[in-house]
Order: structure tokens, then sequence, then C-alpha cells
């Protein structure tokens, strides 16, 4: 059994706003395993990426209540002060953002936004150790000339390259868990694959976990060990990949499947998508978040309607919905409740 | 950068000579004939008409404009004989009302006005980038709140509101400073000061509201940049965020106002000027545009419109400097 080095325990996150509280995680809990990626799934609003601004104890502001633990080797990150969080941010945690066009602060050279991140968690560096340091992860990730490169201004790069410089700054530090929020969405596809495999290597060499953020579920099935599935805050399923494609435990799971165009077929069919719209979060649903937008409530009954159905184990994954295993087989076999 | 700054310069070359003739037109259209205003207590139609001979105004337009923007490189001369004076380059004209080459009043006059300018830019960015940081910092909060509102004070107040409040509270009601009577600072540095600090105050505390908003929204603007959140998850202690990241964003818009605020002021505070008796560019021109002296209005009008398009010239030069990305397009 693998160490854990991220323990997230019944992790809620609210904010209050004019409109009143609005929930965005609501009783998460899930653990990382060292040299593991976990991918976090789901809609817009479903909670993704304040669970991953939770573990960077980037929530600070006054109308935000956070509860819970989330234990990052042992150490609690909830609730501890601003500057122990600091000194793990960037070293043993770090973080990859969406758009790496605007991740970078335009008025300073890549190699000084580079090493900045070590000089923080080395004061004492010299600034040739800095700058050998900063090099060296620039090799790392796969920019040419980085003798050269050093110097540039951050709009001198492509948008692929500057989201490997962005990549060479969470890695300077070797973290232990790197959290890639959605990393490939603004980039071409080309060269989303060559994130993607950049990322596989590094995560192979290196044995540093992974928190994958994304709604894209090619780049899951591609580098991937667990899914984490989340639905208006909640998680819905967490499953091995390589059972979350053929069994899928939760009729959601296997709603964002169906959505995606299979090749194999070859027909050109009608692409199947999941009926209504995510629940605002200030106003979740009773009873399952999910529930009026799911196919399948008929075969379990009011049950979905009243009580929130908690994640349980179903063989060695974990779902939250009261479907039997029988139904379960029976929504992966394509059968589908008849509507009245 | 080389070639930017060339290019630059050239435009505002071009820009000048624009003004120049516009305010000569304007100038010319004027129903005030400098003529007669110069002809003294005894006027004769004559008397004018060889005035008018005399100060040039009988020539056709184009050559009046040639001849005044020859003096301004070589000096004019004016009169003949033994009345005959010259006025040296760079000559404005010559002021028949006061009897002074209107470059020597203006070269009189801009030392009270550039201590006035640049002091009073010193504390109101001090203060106006100062109190949108805090804001900024607590927004929302206490200190937020306060400093909004001393702005919107600040900006509300008419000027010499301001400066008749300063005058009745520190010379008359409290007495800390004499009425002001300005000094030249190479005379004596500390009269100098103890003349020009309600003066400063007066002017620093219009302008700072504006400034405390423009660093207020911008730093807020700047906060939720993915930049400033990716500076925070590498564990940049919030101070080194807070002035590498957020004010530095920040910052460029604010140079670019304060260039040309203070541009704008090195052509004459009239009301700051007026109210503390200051005898700068501000006083100068209103006391021309009471007399009609058109000489030293067109003077003064080329000088801050030189100034204007300097400060202009030199703001965009700042601005590829701090900011990359607008030296790569030029």
């Amino acid at each position: 059994m693998s160490k854990n080095v991220l323990e997230v325990k019944n992790l809620s996150v609210s904010f209050n706003t004019a409109d009143g509280e609005v929930h965005a995680v609501d009783n998460l809990s899930f653990d990382l395993q060292a040299g593991e990626v976990l991918a976090i799934v789901g809609e817009s609003g479903s909670g993704k990426s304040v669970t991953a601004s939770s573990i960077m104890g980037l929530l600070t502001a006054g109308n935000i209540n956070l509860r819970g633990s989330i234990k990052l080797n042992e150490f609690e990150i909830l609730g501890a002060k601003e500057s122990e969080i600091r000194k793990l941010r960037g070293s043993d945690i770090a973080m990859v953002f969406q758009d790496p066009l605007s991740s970078l602060n335009p008025y300073y050279k890549v190699g000084v936004q580079i090493g900045e991140a070590y000089e923080t968690h080395h004061p004492g560096a010299s600034k040739e150790e800095v700058r050998n340091k900063v090099i060296e992860v620039m090799k790392k990730v796969g920019i040419p000339e980085p003798e050269k490169r050093i110097d540039s201004y951050p709009h001198e790069f492509s948008g692929g390259m500057r989201q490997r410089v962005v990549i060479a700054i969470a890695l300077i530090n070797d973290p232990k868990v790197l959290i890639a929020d959605e990393p490939t969405t603004a980039l071409d596809v080309t060269v989303q694959a060559q994130i993607l495999d950049l990322m596989r290597d590094l995560q192979k060499t290196s044995n540093t976990s992974i928190i994958l953020i994304t709604h894209d579920l090619g780049v899951v099935a591609e580098m991937v060990d667990r899914v984490l599935v989340m639905y208006a805050g909640r998680a819905i399923e967490i499953n091995e990949v390589k059972d979350i494609f053929t069994s899928p435990n939760h009729p959601y799971t296997k709603g964002l499947l169906s959505a995606v165009r299979s090749l194999d077929n070859g027909v050109r069919e009608k692409l199947d998508t999941i009926p209504g719209t995510p629940p605002s979060l200030l106003n979740i649903p009773q009873g399952c978040a999910f529930n009026p937008r799911c196919s399948y409530q008929k075969w379990v009954g009011e049950k979905c309607l009243i009580q929130k159905p908690e994640l349980i184990s179903v063989g060695n994954s974990f779902s939250a919905c009261y479907l039997s295993k029988a139904d379960i087989d029976r929504m992966n076999n394509d059968d589908k409740p008849v509507v009245s | 950068m080389a070639r930017f700054i060339v290019r630059r310069l050239t435009f505002m070359i071009f820009l000048l000579f624009i003004v120049s003739i516009t305010a000569f037109l304007l100038f010319s259209v004027l129903p005030v004939d400098p003529a007669s205003l110069s002809c003294g207590q005894h006027c004769t139609p004559e008397k004018i008409a060889a005035n008018r001979i005399r100060l040039g105004y009988d020539q056709p337009l184009i050559q009046q404009y040639l001849t005044y923007m020859k003096g301004i490189f070589a000096g004019r001369n004016y009169g003949e004989g033994a009345q005959a004076f010259t006025c040296p380059a760079p000559s404005f004209g010559y002021s028949f009302y006061r009897g002074q080459c209107v470059t020597e009043m203006i070269t009189n006059a801009l030392p009270a006005t550039i201590s006035l300018t640049i002091g009073a830019a010193i504390i109101w960015l001090t203060m106006g980038i100062g109190l949108g940081v805090i804001s900024a910092m607590n927004k929302g909060k206490f200190q937020d709140r306060v400093s909004t509102g001393l702005a919107i004070f600040g900006l509300s107040m008419p000027t010499f509101f301001i400066g008749l409040l300063l005058i009745y509270i520190f010379i008359i009601w409290l007495q800390i400073f004499p009425f002001p009577s300005y000094t030249p600072f190479l005379d004596n540095p500390f009269k100098w000061a103890q003349a020009l600090i309600l003066p400063w105050f007066t002017v620093a505390i219009v302008s700072a509201a504006l400034y405390t908003r423009l660093t207020r929204d911008g730093m807020l603007e700047t906060m939720s940049e993915d930049y400033v959140r990716l500076a925070i998850s590498k564990g940049l202690p919030r101070r080194k965020v807070l002035v590498r990241y957020v004010l530095r964003g920040a910052i460029t818009p604010i140079v670019t106002i304060a260039g040309l605020d203070i541009a704008v002021l090195l052509g004459g505070a009239i009301i700051t000027e007026s109210v503390f008796g200051l005898p700068g560019m501000g006083r100068l021109a209103l006391n021309s545009v009471t007399d009609s002296d058109l000489p030293v209005i067109a003077g003064i009008t080329l000088i801050t419109a030189f100034i204007v398009v300097v400060a202009n010239a030199l703001v965009d030069i700042l601005y590829a400097i701090l900011d990359p990305r607008v030296r790569l397009e030029s």
C-alpha cells in the first residue's frame, strides 16, 4: 500500500454572497497516493477549481467558510498560519493554471519569474546557483536554448512555450504534489499533446503526484490512474481509470462518457447530451443533486428526491448513487427506463 | 528603442508646428488691436498707424507668422534708431503693455510654477498612491471607506475653497505660517518651502483623489490576474507579490496620467497661484488676459503647448521602458 501524500477529509467550502451562502464544495473526501495521477472531472461550477485553491491555501478572503481537513504529508493546511502555508506553496505543492497567456507577469523576464520560485524557498542561494537551476529546469521542460531564452519576456514565447515556463516554475523545487488546473484547455490540440506528454514524462521520472483538473475525458484516459467525478460540489464517483470508461457506477459519469464522440463505430450518430443544466449552487436540489437530470431515477424511486446519497464503496470504487449493482450493470448495458 | 524615440520626437515637432499656426491664427482674428493698446494716453489715429508699422502688424499674416517664428530661433529687433531694442532668442514677442520681452516675463514666472508643480506632484503622488494601496489592500473595510471618502472629499472641493480653508486654518487661526511671500529657492530654501507648503497641499488635495481611485481600481484589477495567483502559489511573501506584481501592474496608467497632469500644471495653476499670490505662469496668464496683452498670451500658449507635447513624448518613452510589450510593437 503506497503512502498518501494528500488526504482531504469532509472538506466543505462555502462563500457568503449578497444572494446567500453558495456551497461550492460539500463534504468532499479523497486521498492522493505518492506518484499517483488523479483526475478531478466535472462541469463548470462543480467545485474542481475551488478544491484546488483550498489545497493551495489560496482561499483566504473573509467571506469564505472552510470546514474539514486537508493534510499534506500529515500537515494540516486548513487553519494553518499563512507563513507556514507559504513555505509549502511552490515547494511541496505547486500549481499550473489554465491559461499560460495570462499566468506570467508581462513585466518580467521568464528567467526572473522561474528563479523567484527557487529563491523564495532557498533564501541563501547565490545568483549563479539560481541561474543554473533555472536553466536546468528550462531544459527539463523542453524549452530550447534555455541560456538565451532565460532573458526573454513572456510575450516573446508561444502559448505552448509559456505553459512550459509555468510548468518549470511549478517543478523547480521538485514538489510532492502538482495541481494542474486544466493545463491544456487554452492550447492548440497539437500543443496539448506535447504538454501532456511532458507532464507524463516528468511525473514518471520525479514520482510527483499530480491532481489533474479537467473536463477533457480524452486527457483522462491518456495519463490518469484514478478519476474523481464531481457534481454540484460533491464527489459522486471515485474510480480506477480502467474501470470508469467501461463500467461507470454513477449515471452522471455514464452521461459524461456518452457525451464524448467515439471514433470506433464510424457511424455519424447524434452526440448524446445530459438533459438540463448543472444546478445553481445557491439552489441545489433536495436529495441527490443530479436527480432532475437523471434518466435512471425511476429505478430507484422517491429516495433520490429526499435524501442525499453518501459516497459508498462499490467493489473497489466509490459511488454516491442509490442504484443497485444489478441496476448499474443494466445501465452499462445501455438499458434505459421507459419514458412514460 | 532608438528608432521609437526618433519617431516620437519628429511627431512632436510636427505637432508643435500645428499648435503655433493655430495659436497665431486665433490671435489674429481677435477684435483686439495691439497697435492701439500700446499707443498710450494721448492717442491719435496717426500714432496708431505708425505703431502698427513699428510692430509689424501692417504686414501680411504669413509674413507676421514667419517673423514671429524667426524670432523664436534668432531673436527679434524692435524699433529704430535710439529707441531700438532686442528681444534675444528665443523671443516670443514683446509686451508693449508691460514694456518687457515676453520671454523674460515667462522666465521670471517659471521658477515659482515649477516649484509649485514639483512639490505638489510629490505630495499628491505619495498621498494618492498611498491611500490607493491602503484602499485596495483593505477592500470593503473601514480603511477603504476612509481613503475613498477622503479622496471624494478632495475631488469635490473647489481649489479656491481648499486654498482659502488652508489659509484660514494655518495662517489666520493656528498662525503656524506667516502669510506666504514667494522667495526663490536659491535665496532661502527654508522660506521657499514655507511659502509653498500650503499651495502644494492645495493642489495635491485636489489632484490626489484621482490617483487614489486609479491605484485602488488598478490594483484590485491586477489582483484578480492569473499571474498574481501564480505568484502567490510560488510561495512569494505577500509584500513581494503586492509590490512586484500588483502595484507594478497598476502603475503604468498612473505614470501616463501623472505626466500629463504635471505638464498641464507647469502651464500655470491659475487659481492656486492667485489665491496664494504666487508670481507664476498662472498669474501671468490671468493678468495678461485681463490686460488683453496678446503677445504674452500667445507666448504662454506656445510654451504650455510645448511643455504638454514634450511631456507626452516623455510619457510615451517612459511607457515603453515600463512595459516590455510596447517596446516590441515599436
